[in-house]
């Protein structure tokens, strides 16, 4: 399978959501998501998950000092013809 | 994460492990219905609604409200010196909990990038982009 293409939103809540980590845990973010691109087994069989509440999503976490970024990635695939580019619609995220 | 630090709980500790084990329990009934009328949904024997999806939402609302109470009463007796089996799961569940999310948002974020407007994640390295368009 070939790597993923994934395309974002610009000015849009996730995307501000990103634009407003600190640098060091954007960094990281960015990161994951491209691992997560060069890597569809690991994006199809571990991190995904499908509720219809949510859609479907990876999630993954940024640890920092004694606490931890929680990322859950909302996405779909641009269409069914094209199953190697991913859309991200929204990204939530919650630091505990 | 977990400390060592006590041996011996009191009585306010053992309290809390209950409150994690009974918190925890509710959040994966919540899952389990959940993830049951995907499955139903995914094999067409059940559509999808948003209003089903909603109820979910609150459903996590009430249990993130309450969860995130409980979690503050255990990092202070953790801070006390206090072991508290659970705390980890207890965090990572509120951390991936779902309730934020804001459904319609989310249809629109799926409308607009069905009118082209996403942008390569190539394009948007480190969050520049982004943030430059964003602002």
């Amino acid at each position: 399978m070939e790597k993923f293409s994934i395309v974002v939103l610009p000015k849009s809540p996730a995307s501000r959501a990103v634009a407003a980590l600190q640098p060091i845990v954007r960094k990281q973010f960015w990161e994951q998501i491209n691992r997560f691109s060069a890597d569809p087994v690991q994006l199809s069989e571990t991190a995904r998950h499908d509720t219809p509440s949510l859609g479907q999503h990876f999630r993954f976490t940024v640890p920092l000092d004694d606490s931890v970024y929680y990322f859950t990635v909302i996405f779909r695939f641009a269409d069914s013809r094209d199953e190697n580019t991913i859309l991200i619609a929204d990204i939530l995220v919650h630091f505990r | 994460m977990t400390t060592t630090r006590s041996t011996n709980p009191g009585p306010a500790a053992s309290s809390l492990r209950k409150r994690i084990r009974e918190t925890l329990a509710a959040y994966k009934t919540i899952q389990a219905v959940d993830k049951q009328w995907s499955a139903a949904v995914r094999d067409g024997t059940m559509s999808y609604s948003k209003s089903v999806a909603k109820n979910f939402q609150s459903q996590y609302q009430r249990w993130l409200l309450h969860a995130d109470h409980l979690l503050t009463e255990v990092k202070q007796a953790q801070r006390q010196g206090n072991t508290i089996p659970g705390f980890a799961e207890l965090r990572d569940a509120i951390g991936f909990c779902p309730a934020p999310l804001d459904i319609d948002a989310i249809a629109e974020s799926f409308r607009r990038l069905d009118r082209g407007e996403g942008i390569p994640l190539a394009e948007a390295v480190n969050g520049k982009i982004l943030h430059r368009r964003a602002s």
